[in-house]
């Protein structure tokens, strides 16, 4: 009996100690203000292969500079939104995060964000920054989001296929568009028109700039959802677009930017990243441009304006965080010129602030150029300043989904989008 | 000759034999060559359908053996696996032990919550257990995953430990005690060394377990250098902007080869030891 | 099951053992579970902290949900597919392999690889060869002329969950003949003789002899691999994240793009919870046959 009982003493003693053992790494990582600072880092481009090394140079650059250090918290791209909130409600630290325009919105919500304007100063924002950009981190009055890369998702092109098929410029209405269409799947050889997303969340996000070019939208100035006829006729279209075989099915952004990397696909949607798969598929990155050139949309009538979304990077900086100055160095490290160029040039990223994007080697890159054209005119996804922006999108998804394999006619699709989005 | 199996080699069971052979094989087998198959293809034919003919090459399977921060992932891997592995072990066999050898109130209640241990969504506990697990400063290290791994196996665990101990003549223990021996001898002595092939079987499960957990380890573990494998394949490779199949596949089989060995000497305990206890039971 | 009389502390020591069991249990499961019960009848959202009682609300809105039925019919269908056709397979394979002949015991071996590969790894991998426009399905398929264009298994609601089954299947499979391998390893060869004796031919001894003889297994494999099914969560996530049109939308899929996508960690532990009473319910039933068999 005795013995026994020591064993299980012992047990909960080694039980404990090493509970303790992992308690205090916890607390040997606390540091004090005045000596140097270990800022949290979040987001996703540092786990990713094409990113990894750029992310490691700009903290170690700013390291040596500040001698403070930074430490990387890293998830997938698709788990950013959801694990930031969680850890937000841990209560781990966490100082500056990397944040996609589409879900920084989210994260602002939450109240969990500090003004930059106090951070950062409002001076140096409007010096450093044009209004475009910082009015997408602007919420309230509040600068929330720091402009990190900003430029729109609108239409790629090949124009080696489009030749081949006897167009030598892209078609400007739709009309034109439908024959530029007909004329690539004429060509056969496996090649898919349009890439046009048709599962996921890029599906909703495709729609939309179609949705503004048919002349509707999914929310109207109050926010109340806004979908009509125009809205009907758009699925009407893609269901006619997918009958004729110029888009398909099972067609997500990754798929559409591989087929396109090949050399298998005509036109897709995509922001400046889409050089990435390019070079990987082993193009050279002065020839991107002979292979994927930005185009604007087709529009209804010529002379309409051209639709496309805004796409972007932030940064943000969290208000409980001890380190909010240390924070802002930072983060204006990152966008100095020489760190937004080697962004630049490494990975495609457009830097944003006026000095940068004023520089030579920027305002003369070719593949570039297309897609900042449609950035002026580029607009807000509807659902960026909604903090249910996936539940909005897998709606607009599922009944898109349900209209184009034929489970409900356009009509009964926009209806239950409709009825679905006001229930929310 | 070859003894006679359980079925008589007619021809019906020859053609029947024959026919699934390959067809269950090719379906078991050829998924596996074709990662293979990619692992090794320049990066521009990924694509092509070429399958082992064409340019092959060792540079993908090279570039993931070299990449330091892969190889940690596998690593860390591993040590939480094999971790997990053997604390599933432990628990489910003493809780086993006590379930079929012993009778205390609440035995059968136990039992029974036990096997819920898979009842619940384990997206929602996950919230519960971050929350926790950060009050009590576990973050940082794997213990959060370890716990979180061995309640997740205990269904399996104890139900198979215990068919195997319940097939063991209680006169074993009656004897072992009238010679003296404590609880603690007859168990670690005499029990669990004539259930090893059992235990096996569940330390493999264990292993399996924590081995493929995505979830859990992405959001309890958020510290770079403790990463896991199959979080950190997700991450690495399957970007925002593009996903590099090679390296994934890649990655895939690397990872997958040390486990791979071990099964293969292992798997004639597991086969074994997932059933000789229940047969009997 | 003999009783330790004369030791008094024995209850105790049972007791003693399955302490640690039920430590992790409760910290993980049942703590968990309650609160998740509790959050319930909230209106927490990820988004923020706090959170308001909201009583039935939660459930309320659920039942109204048009797609809620659906989902449990897709899980059940889902389910069923992934439990028994791999319950299948690996028979045949199990019977295949325990015919020992020149490779068997390697071909045992590496059939367990399709078990330890990453599940993301291998959702990607069917992803592919599934895949409408560059799969490999397709391109055999086209190459042998068997089809004209390819098809998007993925792409539509009628093939999609099919997919996503033999996914899976082809990841449990391995599990499944290990069990029904060691069963059919455990099958009395006296038995067999005798029933060959008496002139049964193979079905017969199979239906007479073998199954009998491997009732347990055949039971508890296939409810644990129910169980498993009905949580599993990385292929079809992978695969088509519930879609084309909820095709693929399972409960456990349903749960997490309610709490991490949609932020609404009340109405996912409601769907959780619905989803736990509707196994315990099922353990239940299972426990009782457990018992029974005993």
């Amino acid at each position: 009996m005795k013995k026994r009982l020591l064993w299980v003493m012992l047990g909960l003693l080694v039980t404990s100690m090493l509970f303790a053992a992992g308690a205090n790494e916890k607390s040997v990582n606390e540091q004090t203000q005045n000596g140097p600072v270990n800022l949290v880092w979040a987001g996703w481009s540092g786990e990713e292969e094409a990113t990894k090394d750029i992310f490691q140079k700009m903290r170690s650059q700013y390291e040596a500079s500040s001698g403070n250090t930074v430490t990387w918290v890293g998830w997938t791209w698709a788990n950013t939104a959801q694990q930031l909130l969680i850890r937000l409600q841990g209560g781990e630290q966490l100082d500056i995060a990397q944040a996609d325009i589409g879900i920084f919105n989210t994260i602002a919500q939450t109240g969990a964000l500090a003004d930059l304007n106090e951070v950062m100063g409002a001076s140096y924002l409007k010096d450093t920054f044009p209004e475009s950009a910082l009015s997408v981190g602007n919420i309230d009055g509040k600068q929330l989001g720091l402009p990190w890369s900003m430029a729109s998702i609108t239409m790629v092109y090949n124009p080696a296929i489009l030749k081949k098929a006897g167009w030598d410029k892209v078609p400007t209405t739709i009309a034109e568009f439908e024959q530029c269409l007909a004329d690539v799947q004429a060509l056969g050889e496996g090649i898919v028109p349009y890439g046009l997303s048709t599962k996921d969340s890029t599906a909703a996000g495709d729609f939309m700039p179609w949705l503004w070019t048919f002349g509707s939208s999914l929310f109207d100035a109050s926010g109340k959802v806004a979908l009509g006829p125009k809205a009907v006729e758009c699925v009407k279209w893609y269901q006619n677009l997918l009958q004729k075989g110029y888009i398909r099915m099972d067609i997500g952004r990754g798929d559409a930017r591989q087929l396109f990397a090949q050399g298998k696909m005509a036109f897709y949607d995509d922001a400046v990243v889409a050089k990435g798969q390019a070079v990987k598929n082993g193009v050279k990155p002065e020839d991107v441009v002979n292979v994927c050139s930005a185009m604007s949309r087709p529009v209804m009538h010529a002379g309409d304006k051209p639709q496309s979304t805004m796409w972007g990077h932030m940064l943000v900086i969290f208000k409980n965080s001890a380190y909010k100055t240390q924070a802002a160095d930072f983060a204006k490290s990152l966008v100095s010129d020489d760190m937004a160029l080697e962004y630049f040039e490494k990975n495609g990223m457009p830097p944003v602030t006026k000095s940068a994007a004023n520089l030579q080697v920027v305002k003369d890159d070719a593949y570039l150029k297309g897609f900042m054209q449609s950035t002026e005119t580029a607009r807000l996804e509807e659902t960026a300043r909604m903090a249910n922006a996936s539940e909005i999108k897998a709606v607009v998804t599922e009944e898109l989904q349900f209209a184009l394999l034929g489970k409900k006619t356009a009509q009964q699709a926009v209806a239950d989008m409709t009825s679905r989005l006001q229930s929310l | 000759m070859k003894p006679a199996g359980m079925f008589q080699r007619s021809a019906g069971f020859r053609i029947f034999f024959w026919c699934f052979a390959i067809l269950i094989g090719a379906f078991v087998f050829l998924p596996l060559l074709w990662m293979v198959n990619t692992a090794v293809k320049p990066m521009d034919k990924t694509f092509t359908l070429s399958f082992f003919t064409g340019p092959l090459t060792l540079d993908n399977l090279i570039g993931i053996l070299k990449n330091q921060t892969i190889m940690r992932y596998l690593r860390n891997s591993l040590l939480v696996s094999f971790a997990s592995s053997f604390a599933a072990t432990v628990v489910s066999a003493i809780s086993a032990y006590s379930f079929s050898k012993f009778r205390y109130t609440g035995r059968k209640f136990i039992m029974g919550m036990f096997m819920m241990s898979q009842a619940f969504p384990q997206a929602i506990l996950l919230l519960a257990i971050y929350l926790m697990m950060q009050r009590l400063g576990l973050l940082g290290s794997y213990w959060s995953l370890l716990f979180s791994y061995v309640v997740f196996t205990l269904p399996v665990g104890t139900w198979t430990l215990k068919g195997y101990f319940d097939a063991l003549p209680d006169s074993l223990i009656e004897s072992a005690k009238l010679d003296g021996a404590g609880n603690l001898t007859i168990m670690t002595r005499i029990i669990f060394p004539l259930a090893i092939t059992g235990m096996t079987s569940i330390a493999i499960y264990g292993f399996v377990w924590s081995w493929n957990d995505l979830l859990f380890s992405m959001t309890l573990v958020t510290d770079t250098a403790k990463r896991t494998l199959a979080p950190g394949l997700v991450m690495t490779f399957l970007g925002e902007a593009s996903t590099n199949w090679n390296a994934m596949m890649s990655a895939s089989i690397i990872a997958t080869l040390p486990v791979m060995i071990v099964f293969i000497f292992l798997q004639r305990f597991f086969i074994a030891g997932l059933t000789n206890g229940a047969v009997k039971g | 099951m003999a009783r330790n009389h004369g030791r008094l502390s024995d209850g105790q020591v049972g007791f003693l053992l399955v302490i640690p069991g039920l430590a992790v249990f409760c910290a993980i499961i049942l703590y968990p579970f309650i609160s998740a019960v509790l959050l319930s009848f909230t209106d927490r959202s990820l988004l923020f902290p706090g959170s308001n009682w909201v009583g039935l609300e939660n459930y309320r809105k659920l039942f109204l949900n048009v797609y809620f039925f659906k989902t449990m019919l897709t899980t059940l269908w889902f389910v069923a597919g992934a439990t028994l056709l791999p319950f299948v397979l690996g028979f045949i394979w199990a019977i295949v392999l325990h015919e020992q002949f020149f490779a068997s015991q390697a071909l045992r071996g590496i059939t367990l690889v399709d078990w330890i590969i990453p599940g993301t790894a291998i959702g990607f991998l069917w992803s592919w060869i599934f895949n409408g426009e560059y799969g490999i399905l397709n391109g055999l398929l086209l190459k042998t002329g068997l089809i004209q264009k390819g098809v998007p298994w993925l792409g539509q609601t009628t093939t999609a969950l099919l997919c996503v089954i033999i996914s899976r299947a082809w990841q449990m499979l391995p599990w499944y003949m290990a069990f029904l391998l060691g069963g059919l390893q455990g099958v009395s060869h006296e038995q067999v003789e005798a029933a060959r004796i008496d002139g049964a031919n193979n079905i017969q001894v199979f239906r007479h002899v073998v199954l009998p003889g491997m009732r347990q297994i055949v039971n508890i494999v296939l409810v644990l691999g129910a169980i498993g099914n009905l949580q599993h969560f990385d292929i079809p996530w992978t695969m088509t994240q519930g879609g084309p049109a909820r095709a693929t939308m399972t409960f456990s899929l349903e749960v997490y793009t309610t709490a991490f996508k949609n932020w609404k960690i009340g109405t996912a532990a409601t769907i959780g919870t619905i989803w736990a009473i509707l196994l315990l319910v099922f353990n239940i039933v299972y426990l009782k046959q457990v018992e029974e068999s005993k």
